[in-house]
C-alpha cells in the first residue's frame, strides 16, 4: 500500500496538468457548496421566519449542488483517467494490480479535490456576505441579515465535496484498473439502453413522495414549504428514469443525419438561399 | 508452454490474423528467439504469451497458471514475482528515479527491506550504480534498456519477455544487453526474446521463425548465417 501511494504521489506530481480539470471542478464545487452552506449557517444564527426561508432556499440548492458536483466530477475523472491510461499499463507492467490502480487514482483524485475545494470553499467564505448578501437584498425577510460562512463550515464544505468527488470517481478508478479486454471478433454486443432496479427503487420513491407533497401542499395552510420540495424531488425522478428516454430520444433524432451522409446531402447543406 | 495459439484482430467488417496455431514450450535455462519478416506477428506472439493480450485461440501455460483462467489481480501478482519484461521502448515509469523504477516491483510485493539492496545491486551488475538517483529522462536509451533489465533482474524472473530488446541501441550496447540477458539463462530462468536481429538471435540457444503468423521453421544451434538464411526463405525483409 505504501509503495502504491507513493507511485501516486510522484506521478501526480508528474502529470499535475493532467488533473487540472478536475481541480477547477474541485474549485467550483467547493465555492458553489461555500455559497449555499453560508445561507445554513446565517441560518443557524438568526431565528424565526427567516431562518425557516432561509433552510428552505439552502436545502434545494444544496440538493442540486450535490448533484451537479457527483455528476460532474464523475465525467471528468473519466476522462482524466482515460488520458492517464498509457501511464497505468506501465504500472501494471512492473506488477501493480488493477486494485492497486484504482487505489492510486482515487488517491490522485482526493488530493486534487481537496485542493481544489478547499480553494472553492476558502473563496466562497470571503465573497459570500457579498454575493448572498445581494441577491437576498431584494426580500424584504431576509435584507437585513449578516451572511456569513465561518472557518468550521468551510472544513466540512471542503470535507462534503471530497466525499462526493471520491464518491463519484470510484467507478471511473475501477475501470482504470480494469482496462476492457480486446473481445475476439464475434462476441462484441452492443450496450443497451437499460434502467436497473435500484434506478427504479429510487425513481418509485421519489414519484410517491412527490404526490404526496403535491397533495399535502394542496390541503396546507402554508405550502410554502412542501412545495419547496417539489423541485428536487422532480429532478430525482427525472435522474433516474433518464436513460429510459434519453437515449433513445437521441438516437431518433440522429437518425435525421445520415452516419455516412451521401454527397448529395453535403451538396444541400451547402446551398445558400437565394434572397 | 503455448498450445495452438491463434490472436486475431477485428479491421472494420475483416479480421485479421496476426498469429495462426502457434504452439511451443520454453524450458527452463533456455534463451529462445523468435524472428520473422516485418508483420509476422513476433509481438503479438509475445504478448499473448506473456499474457498481455487476450488469445482468440489456445492456451499457454506460465509456470503452471493457465492464462485464460487467471484473473487480472493473479496475473500481476505473477508477473510482479515471476516474470520480467524488456521492451525497445523501454516502459519505464518517468517520475521515478532508475533506483525507484528497479525497487519497485519488489516494494509491490512488500519486500521494502530486501528491495533498495537488491536494486543497488541489480543496477551495479548493468553499470548504472552511478546513475541510480537519475530519472529515465536524463538517462541515454541504452542506459534506460539497462534499468529495464535491472529491474527485470531484481525480481530474479523465472522467465524474462523481451520484445525487440536491442532495437534502438547500438552495436555495443546490444551486446552488452544481450549478454545481460544470457546471464537470466545462466541462472536458471528462461528468456523469450522476439527479434530482427539476426546476430542477436544466433545467441539463443533455439531460433524460432515466423511468417504470416505461423510458425515455419526451428533452427537449433543457430548462426548468424543460418538464422539470415531462414529469414530469407520466410520472405526476406525486416
Amino acid at each position: 500500500m505504501t509503495a502504491v501511494v507513493g507511485l501516486a504521489l510522484a506521478e501526480l506530481r508528474e502529470t499535475a496538468t493532467v488533473w487540472t480539470g478536475v481541480g477547477a471542478v474541485a474549485a467550483t464545487a467547493g465555492g458553489a457548496a461555500g455559497l449555499v452552506a453560508s445561507l445554513v449557517v446565517t441560518a443557524g444564527d438568526v431565528r424565526g421566519t427567516a431562518a425557516l426561508a432561509l433552510y428552505g432556499i439552502s436545502g434545494t440548492a444544496l440538493a442540486f449542488t450535490a448533484v451537479a458536483v457527483v455528476v460532474t466530477v464523475a465525467s471528468v475523472t473519466e476522462l482524466t483517467l482515460a488520458l492517464l491510461r498509457g501511464r497505468f499499463a506501465l504500472w501494471a507492467l512492473a506488477g501493480v494490480t488493477p486494485g492497486g490502480v484504482t487505489t492510486a487514482a482515487l488517491v490522485q483524485l482526493v488530493v486534487v479535490t481537496t485542493a481544489g475545494a478547499s480553494a472553492g470553499a476558502a473563496l466562497a467564505a470571503v465573497t459570500a456576505p457579498r454575493l448572498v448578501g445581494a441577491s437576498l437584498a431584494g426580500t424584504p425577510l431576509l435584507a437585513d441579515v449578516d451572511v456569513r460562512l465561518g472557518l468550521p463550515a468551510t472544513a466540512v464544505v471542503t470535507a462534503v465535496v471530497v466525499v462526493l468527488a471520491a464518491a463519484a470517481g470510484l467507478r471511473p478508478a475501477r475501470r482504470a484498473g480494469r482496462p476492457a479486454r480486446a473481445e475476439p471478433p464475434g462476441r462484441r454486443t452492443r450496450a443497451r439502453d437499460t434502467v436497473g432496479a435500484g434506478r427504479l427503487a429510487v425513481a418509485a420513491l421519489a414519484s410517491v413522495a412527490l404526490a404526496s407533497v403535491v397533495t399535502s401542499a394542496r390541503s396546507a395552510d402554508d405550502p410554502g414549504t412542501p412545495l419547496l420540495l417539489v423541485a428536487p424531488l422532480a429532478a430525482a425522478v427525472l435522474i433516474a428514469v433518464g436513460p429510459l428516454f434519453v437515449a433513445p430520444s437521441v438516437h431518433r433524432w440522429t437518425r435525421v443525419v445520415a452516419t455516412e451522409p451521401p454527397p448529395a446531402w453535403f451538396l444541400a447543406r451547402a446551398q445558400r438561399p437565394s434572397c | 508452454m503455448a498450445r495452438d495459439v491463434g490472436k486475431t484482430f477485428p479491421d472494420g467488417l475483416a479480421e485479421v490474423v496476426a498469429v495462426r496455431a502457434v504452439s511451443l514450450t520454453l524450458r527452463r535455462g533456455e534463451m529462445v528467439a523468435v524472428v520473422g519478416p516485418s508483420g509476422s506477428g513476433k509481438s503479438t506472439l509475445l504478448a499473448c504469451l506473456a499474457g498481455l493480450e487476450t488469445l482468440t485461440t489456445g492456451s499457454v501455460d506460465v509456470l503452471g497458471h493457465d492464462l485464460a483462467s487467471t484473473g487480472r489481480r493473479e496475473l500481476a501478482l505473477l508477473r510482479r514475482a515471476h516474470v520480467g519484461f524488456v521492451f525497445q521502448s523501454y516502459n519505464l515509469i518517468s517520475s521515478l528515479t532508475a533506483q525507484e523504477n528497479v525497487e519497485l516491483p519488489l516494494r509491490l510485493a512488500g519486500r521494502r527491506a530486501a528491495a533498495r539492496l537488491r536494486a543497488s545491486a541489480a543496477l551495479a551488475r548493468v553499470g548504472l550504480a552511478e546513475q541510480a538517483e537519475r530519472r529515465p529522462a536524463q538517462l541515454s536509451g541504452g542506459q534506460q534498456q539497462r534499468v529495464t533489465i535491472a529491474r527485470a533482474l531484481a525480481v530474479e524472473p523465472d522467465v524474462v519477455f523481451a520484445d525487440e530488446p536491442t532495437g534502438a541501441l547500438d552495436t555495443g550496447t546490444s551486446a552488452e544487453v544481450l549478454r545481460l540477458l544470457r546471464g537470466v539463462v545462466d541462472a536458471g530462468g528462461s528468456v523469450l526474446m522476439v527479434t530482427h536481429d539476426a546476430a542477436g538471435a544466433a545467441t539463443a540457444d533455439r531460433v524460432l521463425v515466423l511468417r504470416d503468423g505461423s510458425l515455419v521453421e526451428e533452427i537449433g544451434r543457430p548462426t548468424t548465417e543460418r538464422v539470415l538464411a531462414a529469414l530469407g526463405r520466410a520472405g526476406g525483409a525486416t
